[in-house]
């Protein structure tokens, strides 16, 4: 996709218009959607495509998503939750995953942060110093 | 045996109890030798980034949610999907005395099938040139070995000079015979013995070079005995805009050493013109704004900076040399 300065500009705008209180708002994105639907400006599926980009990299660093070997116990989950809420804000949300392959351990993203403890990692990592 | 396993155990004891954080990003898309990432939040200018396969990555384009990266190696190995993390780390290369004799590519590693190049110490590629203070006035000569040249415009150590001239009119020629004139001056003073005699070493980056020409240069070195003083680094018309682009500030990297260590050398850039060329290849699949004859803006800065390198430094800081 091609994307020039006008579309660039325009959906970093809509993307700035969809905050309320420094939080995305649903109701504000969806009625820019639908603004923008109805009175077609140039280029307006470039731009809604562009903006769904900018969303979606902005939900990204709102979500937190948690892999482990293993189940975790419920009381584990609620303290990685809250540790990750203190650190990236209060709206952040959650998603376990179980992974087999990761041996052990686990591993958090949050947007492009990645914090590894799993065994695989390590044992990668020690495969490469080797 | 024993050692072999200690060495493991104290490994994966430094392994136990951390968790590595990193910043990690999704290749969007790649070719020419170019990946565009996504994510990577927090990567650094010019820093590397790993992705899969051992492939490293060169971040030179930070933009809002993309970042631009010219990938160094086998750039068939990276696809789009792929996650790509930083490093923290700036390219570096192996610099010292294990490198002399040796024909390397852009990041050190060996081309003349001598085995390893064994070298400890790693200079970052990109470094700020000394500033005033560091600096002394030129006032020792470098022996081009061409009597019109020595006699009539003299080069010296710490100096940079032009070599510019039409095409097959003898500029390599010139810098080769002062390689072999240098060396038969640093081999005449070792065997006398003069003391306070400063040898000075050569580093030879060919760019954008056919692979015959520097086998050529390598050869006519080799047969006058001029290779112990001397270090080719070759990134050939063959090898990647990326490898191109980076030859010559290996280069310099190398020949600091020599300068920090209190050493002289003599770096010769075989040619600019390619170099600037390659940059341009790198800029434009980059989609920076070009110019005039499509170079980039910032072309002039680039050879500016990596001139500005050659320098005489004092006495106080090793009285080491680069001559360009």
């Amino acid at each position: 996709m091609k994307i020039n300065k006008e579309i660039r500009q325009a959906s970093r705008e809509m993307l700035r218009a969809s905050f309320t209180d420094r939080q995305l708002d649903r109701g504000k994105i969806s009625a820019l959607v639908e603004s923008v639907a109805a009175k077609k400006p140039r280029h307006y599926v470039d731009v809604l495509q562009q903006y769904k980009r900018l969303l979606r990299l902005e939900i990204e660093k709102r979500h937190a998503q948690i892999e482990s070997a293993m189940a975790l116990s419920p009381e584990v989950a609620a303290k990685i939750t809250d540790r990750l809420k203190k650190k990236y804000g209060n709206d952040l949300t959650t998603e376990f995953t179980i992974d087999q392959t990761l041996l052990g351990g686990m591993r958090v993203r949050v947007g492009s942060d990645v914090w590894d403890g799993t065994l695989r990692n390590r044992l990668e990592r020690l495969q490469q110093q080797l | 045996m024993s050692s072999i396993l200690e060495e493991i155990e104290t490994k994966i004891a430094g392994l136990k109890t951390s968790t590595t954080k990193s910043n990690v990003g999704v290749v969007r898309e790649t070719g020419d030798g170019v990946a565009r990432i996504e994510g990577l939040s927090d990567v650094m200018l010019n820093e590397m980034i790993e992705f899969p396969n051992g492939v490293f990555g060169l971040a030179l384009n930070l933009e809002e949610t993309e970042v631009g990266a010219i990938l160094l190696g086998d750039t068939t190995k990276v696809s789009e999907g792929y996650e790509a993390k930083t490093t923290g780390r700036l390219l570096s290369v192996p610099v010292g005395k294990a490198l002399l004799g040796r024909v390397v590519n852009t990041l050190g590693q060996p081309l003349d099938g001598k085995g390893p190049v064994k070298s400890e110490t790693f200079y970052p590629l990109e470094k700020i040139a000394p500033g005033v203070i560091k600096r002394k006035s030129v006032s020792q000569p470098v022996q081009t070995g061409i009597m019109a040249i020595d006699a009539m415009i003299p080069i010296g150590r710490g100096q940079r000079e032009l070599i510019i001239g039409d095409r097959s009119t003898g500029k390599t020629t010139i810098a080769i015979d002062t390689i072999i004139s240098q060396a038969r001056l640093n081999k005449a003073a070792a065997e006398d013995g003069t003391r306070d005699y400063r040898p000075l070493y050569c580093i030879y980056v060919a760019i954008g070079q056919k692979n015959s020409n520097v086998a050529r240069a390598l050869d006519v070195l080799e047969r006058e005995g001029a290779m112990p003083y001397t270090t080719i680094i070759s990134a050939p018309a063959s090898d990647t805009a990326t490898n191109q682009y980076l030859a010559p500030f290996a280069g310099a990297a190398m020949g600091e050493w020599f300068m920090d260590n209190g050493m002289d050398a003599l770096i010769i850039y075989d040619d600019l013109s390619k170099h600037a060329v390659a940059y341009r290849q790198v800029s434009l699949v980059l989609k920076r704004p070009s110019g005039r004859e499509a170079y980039p803006g910032d072309v002039f800065y680039l050879h500016s900076r990596l001139l500005e390198r050659a320098a005489r430094v004092s006495d106080e800081f090793g009285g080491g040399s680069l001559t360009a």
